[in-house]
């Protein structure tokens, strides 16, 4: 385990392998923090942390307040629908404010990549955790991710992972792949050719067939489909999409014995699986929950760590 | 660095660890009520052996706790570089008497730190301290019940080493 320096969690492609190994060891402390009948410690008591979301989130909003609160902190929630922004305020002028309101950490969700990192350089003494900015990443949900495959399975090293869906505008994706390959996972995307990246197969191996792509894997992690895009003619339809690359009982069946189902929520049911996939003893979508919280705690406490230093 | 001079070595050390808290602490309470738990690190280490001479000489299985007080100290941005949060393990305490055990009482911060850590888990009927070592300097008004040495290092520290975390048996001033 490495010394945590990092004042801001921006990303898995700023994260080094021994930063990455730092965090899921941390967040496996405090697991068992979550099951407890007190479920807090005084870590951050007099600590003020802002959620700025300026995209709409339910699940990542509501998993960095319940970990923050676990901490002790004092939190504010500020979302773009009812803050100064709809009336014309700027990123740096809500940055300026929050320092002026002396802040120590900001969780920023925003719909323009490299919105954080544009916070971290213009705060030095506030920690910035990146909560999902546009298509660029969502460092905190591929962290919570790998520490579900790492508990699942006891390693990551060598784990086949393969990601299906939109990987195109997915940031979920774009982490988790600069997560899993530092961690030496093997990965593998699946999708139309309309929702890959550009150059992406020089990266990962790329499927189209999703029959074929289940086989002998380890991890199968679908990706929602953002059904705004559905209007902009990138697949012809959700009945035709759920056909070609969703996951149905068939399809289950050419699973290898030990294989689970992840998926980041919120799921589309009949879309990126049929219910009882959802539902069923393979997928750990509701452990995936569950250990954002504590993966999200560490992350505060090791940011904590530097801020104030 | 300065001279190193060795107040125990490891036959003194473990003499003390039996005489002075093993059988101190085996009359604390009825053994059926007891929980015993270390403060990390050495605490810890000296916890597993108490509770492994009380197994052999009194047959006695005595539920054993490990806490980690890096997330309840009033103190850990200032004085660690990056304090290890390592998983605490803390048994039903409830209505029972727990002996809290450490290396080396200073300040006495740890200790209050791993009282709220305990408290947070449930109602013990009391909480109980012994420590292999107690020095002057308290910052806290927290009294040993059991210790197993007094020692006034004057300007200097002391150091509780033990072989599975230093390799070797001693208590050192530095």
């Amino acid at each position: 385990m490495s010394v945590w320096k990092k004042k801001d969690l921006l990303g898995l492609k700023e994260l080094s392998r021994e930063e990455i190994i730092t965090i899921l060891e941390t967040a496996k402390s405090f697991k068992p923090l979550l099951f407890r009948e007190v479920k807090k410690v005084p870590t951050l008591k007099g600590w003020t942390i802002a959620n700025l979301f300026f995209e709409p989130s339910t699940r990542t909003r509501v998993s960095f307040e319940l970990a923050e609160k676990r901490l002790s902190a004092d939190t504010i929630n500020i979302s773009s629908s009812v803050s100064s922004v709809v009336k014309g305020e700027t990123l740096l002028d809500t940055a300026k404010n929050l320092r002026s309101l002396v802040c120590d950490i900001v969780v920023i969700r925003h719909s323009i990549a490299g919105a954080p990192h544009l916070l971290a350089e213009k705060l030095p003494n506030v920690g910035i955790i990146n909560a999902g900015d546009g298509i660029n990443e969502h460092p905190t949900q591929a962290l919570l991710d790998m520490f579900s495959m790492q508990e699942r399975f006891g390693y990551i090293e060598g784990l086949r992972v393969l990601i299906v869906g939109d990987i195109l505008h997915s940031r979920v994706a774009r982490s988790n792949i600069w997560g899993l390959k530092k961690m030496k996972a093997e990965v593998s995307v699946c999708g139309p050719f309309t929702l890959m990246p550009k150059g992406i197969e020089r990266f990962v191996k790329v499927y189209t067939d999703l029959d074929e792509a289940v086989i002998n894997k380890d991890v199968i992690m679908f990706l929602r489909i953002q059904r705004e895009r559905q209007k902009t003619g990138l697949f012809p339809s959700l009945r035709e999409y759920h056909r070609l690359y969703g996951m149905t009982e068939k399809r289950m069946k050419r699973l290898s014995a030990k294989a689970v189902i992840m998926h980041p929520g919120p799921v589309n049911r009949g879309v990126e699986m049929v219910p009882v996939v959802a539902d069923g003893d393979r997928s750990i979508i509701l452990e995936q929950v569950t250990n954002g919280v504590a993966v999200r705690m560490a992350i505060l406490y090791l940011i904590s760590t530097v801020v104030r230093r | 660095m300065g001279r190193v001079e060795i107040l125990l070595d490891g036959k003194g050390l473990r003499k003390v660890l039996q005489e002075d808290l093993v059988v101190p602490i085996s009359h604390l309470c009825d053994l059926k009520n007891m929980v015993l738990v270390g403060i990390y690190t050495r605490g810890v280490y000296l916890c597993r052996r108490i509770h492994r001479y009380i197994k052999r000489t009194c047959g006695v299985d005595l539920p054993l706790g490990e806490i980690d007080i890096n997330l309840y100290r009033d103190d850990f941005v200032r004085r660690f570089d990056f304090p290890r949060v390592r998983e605490s393990t803390i048994p039903n305490v409830q209505d029972k008497v727990v002996v809290l055990v450490d290396d080396v009482l200073f300040t006495g911060r740890t200790v209050r730190a791993a009282l709220d850590a305990i408290l947070d888990v449930g109602r013990p009927l009391a909480i109980r301290l012994a420590v292999l070592i107690a020095r002057p300097g308290r910052e806290m008004p927290i009294c040993p019940d059991i210790v197993g040495m007094h020692v006034d290092p004057g300007a200097r520290r002391v150091y509780v080493e033990l072989k599975e975390v230093d390799g070797q048996d001693r208590v050192v001033l530095r």
